[in-house]
C-alpha cells in the first residue's frame, strides 16, 4: 500500500506524462472524456467517462491488413503496430472490468493480434468510485464500485489522500518513478477502505433485484415485454457503441490506387447486434427479427456470455441506459421480468426503482 | 495478459495467404467449382487437414466463409464449390484461372469421422449443401471397409441444380453404396424420386439403431428429416448437420454467427441434432 497526497496528484501526472502518453479525465464540451493529459482541462470531478476506455484498445475503426497488387504481384502486409506506451488514468471499476473482459475475449482461444498490440502498450490506473451515477448498477453486477481486478495501479480517494494499490509490476514501476511523491505505508487500511466502499454502495439508485438473472431470462424468452420494447427501439446502436464489453465488428475493404498498381486495406469497425444487417445473409434472409434483436442483446449480456465463458457479460456501467433515446433500461427490464416470474418478491423492489417505473 | 495460454497459435490471424485459381468449372447455373493452390506451395504442408471451412478473400471486395468439400487426403490444392449469392461470390464467379485470392483457415469443427466408423451411413445434401458433406463422403469411400452400408441423397429443385453430378453417378456404382435423387421437378437423366426426400427413408432398410446420418439442408428441412429418423429408431446424437449462418471472422470474435451461447464458426458449424435443438429457437 502506498499513499499520495491529493495536492500532489498533478505532479505525479506530470512525471508519468514524461515516460508515456498519458490519458486522463478531461473536461470536454460538457462531459468528461478520457483524453491526452492537459492540465488546463484536467479534472477529478467526474462520475465516469462518456466513452469507455475500450475505444483505445479496440478502435471504432482499425486496419486488419494492407495489400498491394503491382502488375499482378499481390502482396499482403500486417498493419503497423502502435508501440508507444500509454497510461490510462482514472478508469472506473466498470471499465476496468470491461478491459479484463476484453482481454479474455480477444486473447483466449484464437488470439486477436490486433487487439493484443494495443493492449500490450496500455497501462491501467484505476480510481475507485465513492459515489454512483444516476444509471450506475455495477454493485448489482459485482463489478464495482470498487475495482477488484483489471488494473495495474489503483487509487482510492480517502480524505486528502489517495490510498494506492499496485496490481502488477507495471503499476509498481509507475510508483517507482514518483517515490518522492508517493510513499510506502505498512499501515492496514482495509477497514478504512471498507467504510469508504460501504458509503459508496449506499449511493446507488439502480439495483437489479434478481438473485439469478440468467434464470429469470431463461423463463422469459417468450415474454410479451420483448414486443413492447422492440417497438420503442429505433436501432440507433448507441447501447452497443458505448458498451465496455461489446466486441462485435464488421469488415470492409478500402481501395487505394497508385501509379504502379493498386491496393487496399481491410478494416474492421464496430458493428452492432442491434442493427438489421448484423445477421442478414447474402440471400437477404434475416433469421433475427426486430424483437429477436432487442431480446438478444439482453440475453447475451446477462446469460449467453456467462453460459459460455463463465464470466459476466455486463459491467453495470449504465451507459446503455444513459444513451438510449427510447428509454430502454436493462435494469428496469430485468426487474420487471423478475417480478412477473416471482410475484411474491414484489416487496423486495426498493423505492428508487419503484418511482421510475410509475 | 502475458500469462494467458493459447491453443491456437498464429501471429497474424486476420492475414490471408495468397492463392492462385487453377481451374474453374461450372457445376450449375449459379454454382461454380474452383481449384486453387497457394502461391507458396509450402503453405499446403503447414496446415492441419481438419476444419470445416476456409475464409476466402477477393482482394478489394470482401471475405466469405466457404465449406471444405474435398477429402483431407487431398493435400496439395483446394477445391471449393461456390454459389453466387452476394457481393463477394459474384466477384469470385467473374474470376478465371490465374487470378489470385486470399485464404485463411481451415476453421470450424468438422464432422466426427471416428463416430461413424463401423456403422451404416446416411448422408443427405440439398443444393449447394452437398459441398460440406462431400468431404465426409469421400473420406468414407476411401475407407469403404470401415463402414456398413452407405446411402446418399442428393436433393434439389431440378436435376440441373445438383452439384457433383459425376460424383453422384460414380458413387452409385460402388459396392454397398446407393445414391438417391430427390427432386421437385421430374428428370429423365437419372431415376429420381419426385417429392419429399423423407419418403425415401423407410425403404432404405438401414440398421437404424446403428446408423449415423448427416443432413445438410435448410433448418426447416433438417428438423423434418431428423424427426422421421428419430421415429425410425435413430438417436439425436447420431444425426449431424452443418449450420451455416452469416459468418465474418471465422474465429469467434466478430459476433455475427453467435446463436445463444454458441459461435457457429468455432463451436460448429457441425452440430448434432440434440445440440441444434438446444440453441435458442431463432434459427
Amino acid at each position: 500500500m502506498y499513499l499520495l497526497e491529493k495536492n500532489n496528484l498533478e505532479q505525479v501526472l506530470e512525471k508519468w506524462s514524461q515516460i508515456a502518453e498519458l490519458y486522463t479525465p478531461q473536461r470536454d464540451a460538457g462531459q468528461v472524456m478520457l483524453l491526452p493529459y492537459d492540465q488546463s482541462t484536467f479534472t477529478m470531478d467526474y462520475i465516469n467517462f462518456a466513452f469507455p476506455v475500450k475505444e483505445y484498445v479496440f478502435s471504432a475503426k482499425e486496419a486488419l491488413f494492407n495489400w498491394t497488387d503491382k502488375n499482378g504481384k499481390l502482396e499482403v502486409f500486417a498493419p503497423e503496430k502502435p508501440l508507444k506506451d500509454r497510461i490510462y488514468f482514472g478508469v472506473r471499476a466498470c471499465d476496468a472490468y470491461g478491459m479484463e473482459y476484453m482481454d479474455h475475449f480477444y486473447l483466449d482461444g484464437y488470439r486477436d493480434n490486433i487487439y493484443e498490440a494495443k493492449r500490450r502498450a496500455a497501462t491501467i490506473v484505476a480510481v475507485n468510485c465513492v459515489v454512483a451515477g444516476e444509471n450506475c448498477f455495477c454493485s448489482s453486477m459485482g463489478t464495482g464500485p470498487f475495482v477488484k481486478s483489471g488494473f495495474d495501479l489503483l487509487l482510492t480517494p480517502s480524505g486528502d489522500h489517495y490510498l494506492i494499490d499496485a496490481g502488477t509490476d507495471r503499476g509498481r514501476e509507475l510508483v517507482d518513478v514518483c517515490r518522492d511523491l508517493i510513499s510506502l505505508s505498512d499501515g492496514d487500511f482495509s477497514t478504512q477502505k471498507d467504510i469508504i466502499e460501504e458509503a459508496a454502495l449506499d449511493t446507488f439508485h439502480k439495483k437489479i433485484k434478481a438473485g439469478n438473472i440468467a434464470k429469470v431470462l431463461e423463463e422469459s424468452f417468450e415474454d410479451p415485454l420483448w414486443d413492447d420494447i422492440s417497438t420503442d427501439c429505433i436501432s440507433c446502436t448507441g447501447c452497443t457503441t458505448l458498451c465496455p464489453t461489446c466486441t462485435c465488428f464488421n469488415v470492409v475493404e478500402e481501395l487505394k490506387s497508385s501509379a504502379d498498381g493498386y491496393g487496399g486495406c481491410r478494416v474492421r469497425y464496430w458493428d452492432s447486434c442491434q442493427s438489421d444487417s448484423f445477421t442478414r445473409n447474402a440471400g437477404k434472409h434475416n433469421p433475427r427479427s426486430r424483437r429477436d434483436r432487442v431480446r438478444y442483446r439482453i440475453y447475451d449480456k446477462f446469460k449467453y456470455i456467462e453460459d459460455r465463458f463463465g464470466y459476466k457479460g455486463c459491467s453495470g456501467c449504465g451507459r446503455c441506459i444513459d444513451v438510449c433515446p427510447a428509454s430502454i433500461n436493462v435494469v428496469e427490464i430485468i426487474n420487471k421480468l423478475t417480478v412477473k416470474r416471482n410475484p411474491d418478491h414484489l416487496n423486495e423492489i426498493d423505492a428508487p426503482w419503484k418511482r421510475e417505473v410509475i | 495478459m502475458d500469462q494467458r495460454t493459447h491453443s491456437e497459435k498464429c501471429e497474424h490471424i486476420y492475414l490471408p495467404k495468397v492463392a492462385i485459381i487453377q481451374e474453374v468449372k461450372e457445376e450449375t447455373k449459379d454454382i461454380k467449382r474452383f481449384v486453387m493452390q497457394y502461391e507458396d506451395p509450402t503453405h499446403h504442408h503447414d496446415e492441419k487437414p481438419d476444419g470445416q471451412f476456409y475464409e476466402i478473400t477477393v482482394f478489394g471486395v470482401g471475405e466469405i466463409a466457404i465449406s471444405i468439400p474435398y477429402s483431407p487426403s487431398m493435400k496439395d490444392r483446394f477445391e471449393f464449390c461456390i454459389k453466387r449469392a452476394g457481393k463477394v461470390t459474384r466477384a469470385i464467379h467473374s474470376m478465371k484461372a490465374g487470378d489470385k485470392v486470399g485464404l485463411r483457415g481451415p476453421f470450424g469443427k468438422g464432422f466426427p469421422y471416428e463416430a461413424f466408423l463401423g456403422r451404416d451411413v446416411l448422408i443427405m445434401g440439398s443444393g449447394v449443401g452437398l459441398a460440406p458433406v462431400r468431404t465426409m463422403i469421400l473420406r468414407i469411400l476411401e475407407n469403404r471397409k470401415d463402414f456398413g452400408r452407405v446411402e446418399i441423397i442428393g436433393s434439389a429443385v431440378r436435376y440441373e441444380d445438383l452439384i457433383y453430378k459425376e460424383d453422384l453417378i460414380s458413387w452409385n456404382g460402388l459396392e454397398g453404396v446407393r445414391v438417391h435423387y430427390s427432386l421437385s421437378k421430374p428428370t429423365n437423366i437419372v431415376t429420381a424420386q419426385v417429392g419429399y426426400a423423407n419418403d425415401l427413408l423407410p425403404d432404405m432398410g438401414l440398421d437404424w439403431g446403428n446408423t449415423s446420418a448427416i443432413i445438410c439442408a435448410s433448418p426447416r428441412r433438417i428438423k423434418a428429416m431428423a424427426k422421421d429418423l428419430l421415429k425410425l429408431g435413430m438417436k439425436g446424437t447420431d444425426i449431424y448437420t452443418s449450420l451455416e449462418t452469416h459468418m465474418r471472422c471465422g474465429i469467434g470474435k466478430c459476433g455475427h454467427c453467435k446463436v445463444g451461447s454458441k459461435y457457429m464458426c468455432i463451436d460448429g458449424p457441425v452440430f448434432n441434432y440434440e445440440e441444434m435443438l438446444q440453441l435458442p429457437p431463432e434459427f
